[in-house]
Parts: C-alpha cells; sequence; structure tokens
C-alpha cells in the first residue's frame, strides 16, 4: 500500500500480480473468471487521482483504491462485475495491440458463443451493446508477458460510478461526452437472463486458453 | 556510453505517454531490469533496460509524450563520467543528479561550437522535444554543443546556433536577451528574427475562477506543433466559392440504391472531391507543391496523394489517398471507408498519414457554412468543404432550389496567387457540377 497524491491508500490489485505469478511459475497461458467481492475504484497504470476521482466521495465511503497493471482510466468495481484476465507468455516486447486485439475478439466470441449475440467492439477495446458500454479492458505488457484483463458489467451499481468517478480525461468518439450513467449500460439490462453467476459458468467452459491463443488479432 | 531508444511496441504505435521511470540518474541497472513504463492509448508496457550500467541521463518526464525511435535512455559502460559532474541544467525536462540551475550558469557556458566540435559520428543527447525543434529548423543537431548536464543539447542552445551558427561574439549577446526575458516572465523570441513577436505571460485565471489544466500531449501536441508552424511559416489566402452538386449527389445517392447489398463501399462526397481534386493538381501543380526557403525553391511534385482530415477519438489524422489520380471514385471511396476505420480504430499506420501533397478537410456533416482551414505544412494548399445546403439560385433566369456545397481554398501565397486559387476553384466546380465530365475525367 502506498498513499496516492490526495493521501488516499491505493492498493495493488493482487489479482494481476497473483496470475502473471502463477504464468511464470510454468511459462504457461492462465485465464482466469471471477467475481468481484467488494466495491472499489481501481485506478489504470497511470491515472491520476485528482482528475479522475470524486476524492471526497470515496473518503466519505471508505471505499477501497487499487491500482491495476494494465493502462485505461479509473473503473468501479462491485459485486455485479464479472471480471476476466489472462496471461500470455509472449516473446520480447513486440505486438501489443495484435494481442490486445486477440484477446479483445476471444472476449466477444466467447460472449457470442452464450447468446450475447449484440456486443461489438468500439472505442479502443469497449465491449458496447446499442453505443452503450458494457465491458471496460486493460492490457499490460512486459517483457515475456502480455496481460489483459476486462470488467463485464452485467448488474452493477452505476450510480456509484457516477459518484467515485469524474468525467474521464480522455474517451473515445462514440461516447459523445456522455455522463456515466448515460454511457454504460448493465449486461443484464440487455440481457434479463444473464447474472454473475450463469456467465461465469458459462465462461468458464467458453473462455479456453486454447480458444485465445487461436483467435484473430 | 549506451544509448537506449523507444522500441517498436507494435503495429501502428508509434508514441507513447511516460508514465514512470523506475531509475534515476546515477543509479545502477542490469540488462533487463525494469526502466519505465509507457502507455499507449488503454495498452501499460514495462519496457526493460537493454545494458548493464550506470544511468547516465534520462529523457523525459513523467507524463511526456515519447516517440518511436528516440533515445529515452543513456546507460553508461565503465568508465563513463557520471552526470553530476556536468554542467548545471536550465531544462526542466531532464532528470539530473547536478545542482539547481541557474540563467547566470547557462549564460557562461559556451552554446555553440565550430561544426566539427560534434561532427565526430557521436549522437547529441537531447530530449525529444528539442530533436523536433532542430529538426523543423532543419539544423543537424548533433553538431551543437550542449550546454546542458552530460552536454545535452537544450531548446536555447538550438535556437542559439540557429540565430548565430558561426558568431561566438553573438552569442552572448542573445542569451542575455533571453535572460533578460525569463526574469520578466515573458518568452522572448526576439532572437527567432520576427519583429514584435512575443509571447505574453499568461494571467493567473485561477483568480477568476475554476479551471482545470489538461497537458497537451499525443495528437493534439503534434496537430498544435504543426498549426503553429504552418501559421507562422506560411502566408496564407484563402479563396471561397460555391459548387452547385445537385447532379452529382442525385448520381452518387442513384449509385448507392443499386449497389445495396453489395460489397460495393457506399459512396459519399468525399470520394468524388479526391478524384476531381486530383485532376485539378494536375492541371495547376503550384496546389501540388511544397516550397523550400532555404533553396529558396518550388519543389512541383510528380506524384499525387490527397489527405483527408478525420476525427478520431485521438484526435485530428490526415489519412492519405496515395496516387489519387490513377485510382478510381469507387476505390478512392473503399480506401477512405478502410483509413477512416483504422484511423477511429487507432490502428492506421503512421505511413498511411505521410507523404500527402494536398489535403481536404470536410465539416459538412456536422454543419458550418464555410471555414478556413490551416495548411497542413509542408503542403501548399488545403481544401475545406462545408455542408451542402438547398438554396435558392438563379438559372437560365429562374429561381430554381439546388444543392450548394461551399468549398474554401487557403494556399501558401509564397507559391500561387490568388488568381490562380480562382482558377483552381473554378475549373473544380465545373468538374463537380457535372458528373459525366467527371466520370470520363476518371
Amino acid at each position: 500500500m502506498k498513499l496516492g497524491d490526495d493521501e488516499i491508500a491505493v492498493f495493488p490489485y493482487q489479482y494481476d500480480a497473483d496470475l502473471l505469478e502463477a504464468a511464470k511459475s510454468d511459462g504457461e497461458t492462465k485465464v482466469a473468471v471471477y467475481n468481484f467481492p467488494e466495491i472499489a475504484v481501481v485506478l489504470g497504470r497511470g491515472s491520476s487521482i485528482q482528475k479522475e476521482l470524486n476524492v471526497d466521495s470515496i473518503l466519505e465511503d471508505g471505499v477501497k483504491v487499487y491500482r491495476r497493471m494494465g493502462g485505461g482510466c479509473s473503473v468501479v468495481l462491485d459485486p455485479g462485475n464479472l471480471i476476466v484476465s489472462a496471461v500470455i507468455p509472449v516473446e520480447g516486447l513486440l505486438d501489443t495491440k495484435k494481442w490486445f486485439n486477440k484477446c479483445t475478439n476471444w472476449l466477444i466470441d466467447g460472449l457470442h458463443s452464450t447468446g450475447i449475440d449484440r456486443v461489438y467492439h468500439d472505442g479502443i477495446s469497449d465491449l458496447v451493446i446499442s453505443d452503450r458500454k458494457i465491458a471496460g479492458s486493460a492490457f499490460y505488457r512486459m517483457k515475456g508477458y502480455a496481460y489483459y484483463t476486462v470488467a463485464l458489467l452485467v448488474s452493477p451499481e452505476i450510480d456509484l460510478i457516477e459518484k467515485y468517478l469524474k468525467h474521464p480525461p480522455r474517451e473515445p468518439e462514440y461516447r459523445l461526452q456522455r455522463n456515466h450513467r448515460d454511457f454504460v449500460v448493465a449486461l443484464s439490462e440487455c440481457y434479463p437472463d444473464v447474472s454473475v453467476n450463469t456467465l461465469r459458468g458459462s465462461f468458464v467452459k467458453q473462455l479456453t486458453v486454447e480458444g485465445l491463443l487461436s483467435v484473430d488479432g | 556510453m549506451n544509448e537506449f531508444r523507444l522500441p517498436d511496441l507494435g503495429e501502428g504505435i508509434h508514441e507513447g505517454e511516460l508514465l514512470k521511470w523506475y531509475v534515476k540518474v546515477g543509479d545502477e541497472i542490469k540488462e533487463d531490469e525494469p526502466l519505465c513504463d509507457v502507455e499507449t492509448d488503454k495498452a501499460a508496457v514495462t519496457i526493460p533496460s537493454p545494458f548493464t550500467g550506470k544511468v547516465i541521463a534520462l529523457n523525459g518526464n513523467v507524463g511526456d509524450t515519447l516517440h518511436l525511435d528516440e533515445v529515452i535512455a543513456v546507460v553508461g559502460a565503465d568508465g563513463d563520467v557520471a552526470v553530476a559532474q556536468a554542467a548545471p541544467a536550465k531544462e526542466a525536462k531532464v532528470e539530473v543528479a547536478s545542482a539547481p540551475a541557474t540563467v547566470a550558469a547557462t549564460v557562461a557556458t559556451p552554446a555553440i561550437a565550430a561544426p566539427a566540435a560534434g561532427g565526430n559520428g557521436t549522437r547529441a543527447i537531447a530530449a525529444p522535444a528539442t530533436r523536433r525543434l532542430a529538426r523543423e529548423m532543419d539544423l543537424d543537431i548533433n553538431v551543437i554543443k550542449g550546454s546542458g548536464p552530460a552536454g545535452r543539447v537544450t531548446a536555447d542552445d538550438v535556437l542559439r546556433y540557429n540565430d548565430s551558427p558561426a558568431s561566438p561574439a553573438e552569442i552572448g549577446t542573445a542569451v542575455d536577451s533571453s535572460a533578460e526575458a525569463v526574469g520578466t516572465g515573458n518568452i522572448d523570441f526576439s532572437n527567432a528574427s520576427i519583429p514584435f513577436f512575443e509571447v505574453a505571460k499568461l494571467p493567473d485565471f485561477e483568480q477568476f475562477g475554476p479551471v482545470e489544466r489538461e497537458p497537451v500531449r499525443s495528437i493534439r501536441r503534434k496537430v498544435a506543433i504543426l498549426t503553429t508552424s504552418s501559421t507562422i511559416i506560411v502566408p496564407h489566402v484563402a479563396h471561397m466559392d460555391e459548387c452547385d452538386v445537385t447532379d452529382l449527389d442525385s448520381l452518387r445517392q442513384k449509385q448507392n440504391e443499386l449497389s445495396r447489398g453489395s460489397d460495393a463501399p457506399k459512396l459519399t462526397l468525399m470520394p468524388f472531391v479526391v478524384r476531381a481534386v486530383s485532376s485539378m493538381l494536375k492541371k495547376y501543380p503550384m496546389f501540388n507543391a511544397s516550397l523550400d526557403p532555404h533553396r529558396q525553391e518550388i519543389i512541383y511534385k510528380k506524384y499525387y496523394n490527397v489527405g483527408f482530415a478525420a476525427d478520431t477519438p485521438r484526435g485530428l489524422i490526415v489519412p492519405v489517398i496515395k496516387d489519387s489520380d490513377r485510382k478510381s471514385i469507387r476505390d478512392i471511396a473503399a480506401e477512405i471507408l478502410t483509413l477512416a476505420g483504422k484511423g477511429r480504430d487507432g490502428t492506421i499506420d503512421a505511413a498511411e498519414m505521410r507523404n500527402g501533397t494536398f489535403s481536404i478537410t470536410n465539416v459538412g456533416p456536422i454543419g458550418g457554412t464555410g471555414m478556413v482551414a490551416t495548411i497542413n505544412y509542408p503542403e501548399v494548399a488545403i481544401l475545406g468543404m462545408g455542408r451542402v445546403q438547398e438554396k435558392p439560385v438563379v438559372r437560365d433566369g429562374e429561381i430554381v432550389i439546388r444543392k450548394m456545397l461551399p468549398l474554401s481554398l487557403a494556399f501558401d501565397h509564397r507559391v500561387a496567387d490568388g488568381a490562380q486559387a480562382a482558377h483552381f476553384t473554378t475549373d473544380l466546380i465545373a468538374l463537380l457540377s457535372d458528373p459525366d465530365r467527371l466520370l470520363l475525367d476518371s
């Protein structure tokens, strides 16, 4: 833990580190699918607390703040989010975009195979239904490894996003300056039968390492 | 000394924002140990050091944009001199282990050497912005003696060298002037030989109300550099007119109806304009040229690469249709769709945005009755398109409703004159107003 630029305690996002260690231990690709257990704010690797967070609300509610390995802007996670992460041993430092695209396509294929077929890719790496974001992802590359993580907004408390996050310092074109509430949508609103648990169950079967390694980038 | 340049991180990734240094100047680093974190879009990358040794220099502060192939760090081999012994620095961008900078110390440091001093094959140490400045001034940075730590070349060194490349006696004057300007809070560009040109210090806006500050980075920075250079260097003139595109629009809509359901790309107005402009550039070569101010020559290009401005999530880009004079309107339409899509996705390659000879910018889909665009330097002209609107016009003595496209041709008056611009625009309008002729011409 270290103190951020507003005396907010910022914790490392341990899930990332654990998965990376697991991949390093045997040199194999690792995939994790898990429910996020608490309400928390997760900063991107280069995120500024001042620019991205409503610090007063976070401090008032005692919300924990983490910093992940991957880039991008801050997100709010809660038990309504389903997280999918992957660590892939990849030689050198090249092909960042190719692997980022592979991971995004792999996830979209996975969603399509579970019947969530209206999802498409927009912005840099958002997963979108009818111009509204249902998942955001981040990517991290270090020598020898690529790390991908995506948070699916299955049934999140969207008001918390508005409460804890400022309008992001950069946004994809399709966002059109919309506030968080108008920009994101819960997957369960689009597909009422989907829950975090049902989707996790499907993903455990669908999101295979073989699928990830074979999908086009 | 070993220079480490920002490596290629992947297809189409040519720059990244510096997030963190893992080392500071004077530290020992081993090969493969983390050197820095760089973020490209949403991907963060930890870049390892390829060398073992003492860190001599780090180029850039957190938040700076680093560019592909630019020196980001210098790692010394055994026996290299530590930076702590170097002269004090004035340039804040460089992290050094030296004492705080003073203007006086900089003044005392000779900034300019005879060309031979740096011409021994060594590469100058300099921040990316300083290299860019030298490039823009067409100077070889490697022959400029740096006044910064470890001989680092600063922006001041470049400006001084440009101002007086062979006269050390004049250097003192230039630096004194600069020091005085720093003292008063203004940036004095008088040494750039532009009389009365002075950039005043900004007021403290916070005293008038809340403000938010955002660093100028990435594409925004590139646009800022390009447009500043263009508007300062190029005497812009704009010629404006309206084009009757009623028949062209009918043809376009009919073709789109006929090709519905096929793989043919949807036709917008842009591919027709690109094709028509390509023909005009052959007839009016002064608009397909560049001006070399140093040789005082106009370079007429015998190839035709028309760029089109595209708004993307990352900002304004100008993809280029290469050899647009040799492509069909449908091919141009398909290429525009492909390039614009790549621009939006962030997968466009830098090569696809280079070597344009003329640019077109279209604000029509958003709105606007006219615009004066900034020339995409070193090109010499740019065509602006406004919104097509139905307007009452007189044809054969009667008032009829026609679809009118506002056009403005901004051009470099050093290379072309108003009459040539008027002819270019009139002929372009004639071509676009007569689709049969345009198709024959294509």
